[in-house]
């Protein structure tokens, strides 16, 4: 028994070495997960518009929520885009660092532009954006985005994959000109019933007088200014008698851009005519904004095409039948 | 008189209590004067006459009135020199645009040669007053090894059919290396990530330019989409932590 204790001793030794050499073993060598991180950001406003002068100054709050649960340390900057695409989605191009840039400050005494600021878990905070813009400032268009990031000098060197950051934007149109609304170039393409559901004859379409039809349109910007989409879609007998009013959603159109049109309602202009709507009519989209006029009209010719059909198909079934019927007698 | 002496101090408690009362009701409610002049706060410093800041909606038994962030008085451009509009007059209401990421540290841990590993987080897209919203994103570069050169290169997905930042295709054979990315929920391109095996790899900074992976063309609330992070290595890969960092750039249409 004496002898076997201090084997024994000694086998827990080694087996409480082993398990701490393991334990430290383990803690080195498996995944150090890292802490999930969460982040979610609000802003508001989401777009800021500006008519201004040279040599005048406005400022504008933008409130920023950290809606996360933890305390997100931000940057604020401007990115500038000279482009959008059809549906209004801003190119940026962090590259471009236009002169006009310096127009742009935040009033907030302790934060600025390209400096790291903290808003606490559930707070908000204000950035106050000046615009100063000089007297001999060029008439033109100014585009950018305010751009809120999350601000990460370092990364985790345990961090075995992608650290990510995310930033939220909202956009401003700046027109600096000495008149309210600069007159710019704004043209309606494309306008025409959705691919398939007519047949064109010449410029006048002709469509079936029971089928619903989608109408498409877009609007181009060869102008130097902002344009704003306001109007009006219809549908009208030659001698002008609407038959169908949508109005045009108002979305802005910038300098050197396209837009898709759609209606008030945010859908594409969809039209759903009546069985007695036989003949000649117009489609035309009208826009009158501030600074522009224009209108595109395409000529249509509603026809009962698949009553048509129908009544073709039906007298074919009846002529066939007819001929099935008659022919046993004569043969007869 | 005994009886005035005892009620007395009842007349006197009750002016008391009126006295008191009134004394608030006048400081609640009298008017103090309000100049606009230069602002001061902790945080920021405003001399200027004008600041364009937010409203709401206003209500009353008789009407319902929606306002825009704006100037006070608009429409005197000509001895103002400006005129600003802030959010969209049209959509209603006047919620805040935001962008949610469920975790921002994709980490894998220990990664096994030839046994791909796969991590998920969640974009989440409230366009508030906005009207449509997109999601880009873009890399610094591929997973670098920290205090080295050596990378693991970015997924071209199956050899049947490579993919490109702008072209998703299948990615389930084990022997192709990379590190890419599945995305799926609301508002994606659902007919290029076909389904849970379509993979892109991550555009580069200064290389590509930023790649859409969410849109909408109106207005979206809580538009959710999974994004999966998928990543494979060969035997051959040095050993060590690899890094890089992933940008999603969430912007409102105009």
């Amino acid at each position: 028994m004496n002898i076997i204790k201090p084997y024994i001793k000694s086998n827990y030794s080694s087996i409480s070495l082993l398990a701490v050499i393991f334990t430290i073993v383990i803690f080195h060598l498996s995944t150090s997960l890292a802490f999930a991180q969460d982040f979610e950001l609000a802003v508001y406003p989401p777009l800021l518009r500006v008519n201004i002068k040279p040599g005048k100054s406005i400022t504008q709050v933008f409130k920023i929520d950290n809606l996360s649960t933890e305390t997100q340390t931000l940057v604020a900057r401007l990115v500038p885009f000279t482009g959008a695409d059809q549906f209004g989605n801003p190119i940026l191009d962090p590259t471009y660092q236009p002169k006009w840039l310096e127009y742009f400050s935040l009033a907030n005494s302790d934060i600025q532009l390209g400096k790291p600021f903290e808003i606490a878990a559930g707070q908000s905070q204000q950035l106050v954006l000046s615009l100063s813009v000089p007297s001999a400032a060029p008439m033109k268009d100014l585009y950018a985005t305010l751009l809120i990031s999350t601000y990460a000098n370092t990364i985790d060197t345990s961090l075995q994959g992608s650290s990510l950051t995310a930033s939220i934007g909202s956009n401003l149109l700046i027109t600096v000109s000495t008149q309210l609304s600069p007159a710019t170039i704004l043209k309606i393409t494309d306008f025409s019933p959705q691919p398939g559901s007519y047949i064109q004859i010449g410029d006048t379409y002709i469509l079936d007088n029971i089928t619903p039809v989608t109408f498409f349109a877009n609007a181009v910007n060869d102008g130097d200014f902002t344009a704003e989409s306001k109007g009006l879609f219809k549908i009208q007998s030659f001698s002008g008698n609407p038959v169908q009013l949508q109005s045009v959603l108002p979305q802005y159109i910038i300098a050197g851009s396209q837009r898709k049109l759609i209606n008030g309602d945010s859908e594409d202009f969809n039209f759903t005519p009546s069985i007695g709507l036989i003949g000649g009519f117009q489609a035309q989209i009208e826009i009158h904004s501030d600074n522009v006029n224009t209108s595109s009209q395409i000529n249509l010719i509603f026809l009962p095409l698949k009553a048509l059909f129908g009544l073709a198909v039906g007298l074919s079934l009846l002529l066939i039948i007819i001929n099935l019927s008659f022919k046993p007698l004569e043969n007869q | 008189m005994p009886n005035f002496i005892k009620i007395l101090p009842k007349i006197k408690k009750t002016k008391l209590i009126t006295l008191i009362i009134n004394v608030i009701v006048f400081t609640l409610f009298i008017p103090v004067p309000v100049k606009a002049d230069t602002l001061l706060s902790p945080s920021y410093t405003i001399q200027m006459s004008s600041i364009n800041i937010g409203a709401g909606t206003a209500t009353s038994s008789s009407y319902a009135l929606n306002t825009t962030i704006g100037q006070t008085i608009q429409g005197l451009f000509g001895t103002t020199g400006y005129l600003v509009k802030a959010g969209f007059q049209y959509v209603h209401p006047l919620i805040p645009f935001s962008f949610k990421i469920s975790n921002l540290n994709i980490s894998f841990g220990t990664l096994v040669p030839g046994s791909p590993s796969s991590l998920s987080n969640t974009l989440t897209v409230t366009t508030g007053s906005a009207h449509g919203y997109l999601v880009n994103t873009i890399e610094d570069h591929s997973l670098r090894l920290v205090n080295g050169t050596a990378t693991i290169p970015n997924t071209s997905c199956d050899l049947a059919l490579t993919c490109t930042i702008t072209d998703a295709t299948p990615w389930t054979d084990p022997t192709r290396y990379g590190f890419g990315y599945n995305i799926q929920g609301t508002d994606v391109n659902t007919s290029d990530f076909v389904n849970s095996t379509y993979f892109r790899p991550f555009p580069v900074q200064n290389v590509d330019q930023p790649v859409t992976i969410m849109q909408r063309n109106g207005v979206a609330t809580n538009s959710a989409a999974t994004v999966t992070y998928k990543i494979n290595i060969s035997g051959s890969q040095a050993a060590g932590t690899y890094q890089n960092s992933i940008q999603y750039i969430a912007t409102p249409s105009f």
